[in-house]
């Protein structure tokens, strides 16, 4: 399916080279864990202290559950507390009525299963609501948990369990080879957490957060990858609530109030919104305070209040995500999300004239179709009644005035809008009420006209997260880096970097992308949109905020498109542009096609001069400017 | 089953469900000028509540003193939160996730202050300045409380829709409700829309504390609780709409008593969240939704 890729060698980037990102760094992470971790040791902290810590420990694993799905795929979920309690609470009732279940191995299991099938049971039905409105089933669902467990007989009602108080339960390993343990599974999750932020997976949930826009738009389904965040976000809170109850010993619904959900969230912003280590450290600070300084239980409240306002005001990438040289430092060493330290100089376009581009899957001859399509948002017809052939292999324009309805052209065909009347069709296949997921995996892809990018990671994983749906591997595979996983994302870098060459950006591959100026960010969507090899390319207004130069490469990028067989519907002010490259012309006006033909016919056309400009055929001398006039006017 | 059992449980359910519509109507005030889901706005109907106990049980303060004191209070609080808080939120334009978090936050540190305050005392009920006497209808007899909290929702929903109608403020808000952008081109300075909605907010809680004060407990605790049967009331009734959010809250106060009546009482609070779980399965914008706005 994918030809060997004729990859050009990499030139660097005009602000100096700059090395590969890793994910993992296993001397200076391990040297951290060592120092902190031996720390209590070395004081000779005894059993009551270890408990101490070990609650915080089993309590930043649960966060790194939430960070999965809060931070990395951004969905408010406020539910942790749910979870955490299910897996604690399964794990216990098991224990307490099953010689063979009391083990620590057994408890593990039961537990964390017992909390993603919970994760699931949730999210199906509240994953259907997005935003403030997720957050709040989820809470809700939270505040339910402790409700029920302490009405139903078999948790124990309001007493809970007590393992304490179980014959044959004890706890070996215990004491510090608990703790050891502890420690390791901590440093397991966050290496894990890592590897899940830099694979496939964690550059779909990338895309996701950055908004469900940007991710359909890339053939992701946004309910499948959020119910998949939601089930990984459930292992290690599951494995948090049984490792909870196997320290203290004891269950109860006071362990597992909202407050417990509340505290989850605090813990993770004030670490860090998906940063790795921002768990951890926001435990620390968040549980390791209410353990240790526990005479201020009066303030506590107002103490995480303040904090929680102060960190969403003045530093809302948390802690370890700061740009100060702490942040940094966690940065690196834990291989937490990339951060703005290096500078990017002077960036540049740096064209590649020859190089076909990557040749679409299997030969396409279908046009995309529209009959008479129109649309309406309250009495404002958008879009009326218009005809419009796109084929492949050509490039077909669509230009008009602000508002005469060709941003709404584009999201009708890529399925964000929906037409009130008339019909799109793909050959025989009609289009029209198709998700827009599902319009990008038919071979439609589309750029926007404010561009969206995941500002969090670099140009090129921006373009991986595309690519990735065309290089077969599988998802976890990528995660735990198996074999096949890392053959995948190598292919996956190497087509992106093609696909970013091709449109001139392979000098800035490894560059933050919100240190990319406007254009840079239109050009990284065209590569983007490349690399799924698509049957057709929706380009709304790629050239606004171009220099000369890039336009020229952009045309060229376009042509080249054109001749390997990808069809072309161009939104485009930038009316030489238009003139220069397209096969066919549509010019609209209040959602009205107003003349159809070649761009020769359009550039005589009396009708058009006067819509752009206002002028009658006697000046039509100035037609060619007038794609310059309406941007200055516009203040573009 | 009695008929008198089922009639009171709906009385009851109207009762709690007038409280629930009362703090959801608040949660929409702010909602519409600000884009802002404040999760303070159940403990702003909390803190009513307990003022109106200190101010009427404790302090001995003449009624009409008593009612000024609650609602200023109530009301300043809602607008230190606009300013301190809301406000340099939206100057930033920051994300849901952010304003979630600091308007949780808000209500932590309310409920901690509150609670600090209390004390670990355990709930009280207040006493009511109003008669004891009883309204009786057929089978059904209705204290003079419950009338009160049910007429509380009537006027304060009557009242904000001939505000929104009528006045200059009110129009001002609703066209922000309707296009942020352009209300603002048209002078309408989106600060003063947001202190005014956070004021109008903070005065429907006021009421709600009063009013609904003398038939549940003071608990400073309860203030979360509070914030989500006034989620479920606007989720329930369809996000966006006056009528949806009184709609939402009579079914789900209903839906509360009936389940206790039939399946007992410990998991009443079970029933608004099973109502809003089948509700999301076949219609997900609620009774009324559709305002919930699509985000492309």
């Amino acid at each position: 399916m994918n030809p060997p890729l004729g990859i050009g060698r990499r030139t660097p980037g005009a602000g100096g080279v700059r090395t590969r990102f890793r994910w993992f760094r296993p001397a200076p992470l391990l040297a951290v864990i060592v120092v902190v971790a031996g720390l209590p040791l070395l004081l000779g902290a005894d059993d009551v202290v270890l408990g101490q810590i070990e609650f915080v420990l089993a309590l930043s694993l649960a966060a790194i559950g939430l960070n999965i799905v809060s931070g990395y795929a951004g969905q408010l979920a406020l539910g942790p507390g749910a979870m955490f309690a299910i897996g604690a609470y399964t794990a216990a009732v098991l224990a307490a009525h099953f010689p063979w279940a009391a083990g620590l191995p057994f408890m593990c299991v039961s537990g964390t299963l017992a909390a993603v099938l919970a994760g699931l049971v949730i999210a199906i039905p509240s994953l259907r609501a997005g935003g403030f409105y997720l957050g709040m089933v989820t809470l809700l669902i939270a505040a339910a948990v402790p409700t029920v467990v302490s009405n139903l007989a078999a948790t124990g009602g309001s007493g809970g369990i007590l393992l304490l108080q179980v014959s044959w339960f004890n706890q070996v390993p215990g004491g510090i080879l608990l703790y050891l343990l502890m420690v390791v599974l901590v440093v397991v999750f966050l290496i894990f957490s890592s590897a899940l932020l830099h694979s496939r997976l964690g550059r779909r949930f990338g895309a996701l957060r950055s908004g469900e826009v940007l991710a359909s738009s890339l053939g992701i389904s946004g309910y499948r990858t959020k119910l998949l965040a939601f089930v990984l976000g459930a292992i290690p809170t599951g494995m948090a609530g049984v490792l909870y109850v196997y320290s203290q010993q004891v269950m109860s619904p006071q362990s597992a109030t909202t407050n417990l959900s509340i505290s989850l969230l605090a813990v993770v912003v004030i670490g860090g919104f998906g940063t790795v280590v921002g768990p951890l450290l926001g435990s620390a600070i968040v549980f390791g305070s209410g353990e240790f300084l526990g005479g201020l239980q009066e303030l506590q409240g107002i103490v995480y209040g303040v904090l929680l306002l102060l960190v969403v005001e003045f530093m809302p990438e948390g802690l370890a995500g700061s740009s100060q040289p702490w942040g940094r430092f966690l940065g690196r060493v834990s291989g937490g999300r990339l951060r703005r330290t290096t500078t990017a100089g002077e960036v540049s376009v740096q064209p590649r004239s020859s190089a076909a581009l990557d040749v679409p899957r299997i030969a396409n001859s279908n046009k995309v179709v529209l009959t008479g399509v129109s649309k309406s948002f309250g009495g404002i017809h958008a879009v009326s009644c218009v005809d419009l052939v796109v084929s492949p292999g050509a490039v077909h324009a669509v230009i008009g005035p602000n508002g005469s309805g060709k941003t709404t052209l584009v999201n009708l065909i890529s399925g964000y809008q929906h037409p009130d009347s008339g019909e799109i069709a793909l050959g025989e296949r009609r289009l029209d009420g198709l998700r827009p997921y599902r319009l990008s995996q038919l071979g439609i892809a589309r750029t926007f006209q404010t561009p969206r990018l995941n500002l969090e990671t670099t140009v090129i994983e921006n373009v991986m997260v595309a690519a990735d749906r065309w290089v077969r591997g599988r998802d976890f595979s990528s995660v735990l880096r198996g074999p096949g996983g890392r053959r995948a994302d190598r292919e996956s870098r190497a087509r992106a970097l093609q696909c970013l060459a091709s449109v001139g950006l392979a000098g800035l591959a490894d560059e933050p992308a919100d240190k990319m100026p406007h254009g840079i960010q239109r050009l990284i969507e065209v590569a983007r949109a490349i690399s799924m090899s698509p049957w057709f390319i929706l380009l709304d207004e790629p050239a606004a905020g171009l220099a000369t130069a890039e336009i020229e490469n952009l045309t060229q990028v376009i042509r080249r498109l054109t001749q390997s067989g990808v069809g072309i519907l161009l939104v485009e002010h930038n009316v030489p542009v238009v003139l220069d490259i397209s096969d066919e012309i549509t010019v609209l006006n209040f959602g009205k096609v107003i003349r159809h033909g070649s761009s020769e016919d359009v550039r005589r056309d009396p009708d058009v001069i006067q819509v752009f400009l206002g002028v009658t055929e006697t000046d039509a001398g100035a037609s060619f400017v007038f794609g310059q006039g309406e941007r200055d006017a516009g203040g573009a | 089953m009695q008929p008198s059992l089922l009639a009171s449980a709906l009385v009851a359910g109207i009762v709690s469900g007038s409280l629930y519509g009362m703090i959801a109507v608040g949660y929409l005030v702010v909602y519409k000028a600000t884009r802002i889901f404040n999760l303070a706005q159940g403990d702003l109907v909390m803190v009513g509540v307990l003022l109106s106990y200190f101010f009427l049980v404790i302090e001995r303060w003449p009624i009409p003193v008593a009612v000024l004191g609650v609602v200023v209070s109530v009301v300043c609080i809602s607008l230190l939160e606009e300013r301190l808080v809301v406000r340099p939120l939206l100057r930033l334009g920051h994300s849901q996730i952010s304003w979630f978090i600091a308007t949780l936050a808000v209500s932590l540190i309310i409920e901690t202050i509150a609670a600090d305050i209390y004390g670990f005392a355990p709930p009280e009920p207040i006493p009511s300045p109003l008669l004891a006497s009883h309204i009786t209808l057929g089978v059904v007899t209705i204290s003079w409380q419950y009338a009160l909290a049910f007429a509380g929702l009537v006027v304060i929903v009557v009242t904000l829709e001939w505000f929104y109608r009528n006045t200059w403020t009110g129009q001002a808000m609703r066209a922000t409700a309707e296009d942020r952008e352009a209300a603002s081109l048209t002078g309408i300075d989106p600060n003063v829309i947001s202190r005014t909605a956070f004021a109008v907010a903070g005065l429907i809680a006021g009421i709600a504390g009063l009013v609904i004060g003398p038939i549940v407990f003071a608990n400073p605790t309860i203030g979360l609780t509070y914030s989500l049967e006034g989620f479920l009331a606007l989720a329930i009734g369809g996000f966006g709409s006056v009528r949806g959010a009184i709609v939402g809250a009579l079914l789900l106060g209903l839906a509360e008593q009936l389940w206790s009546v039939y399946f007992g009482a410990q998991l009443d609070s079970l029933a608004g969240l099973v109502l809003l779980v089948l509700l999301l399965a076949v219609r997900p914008s609620g009774i009324f939704g559709g305002a919930l706005g699509r985000q492309v």
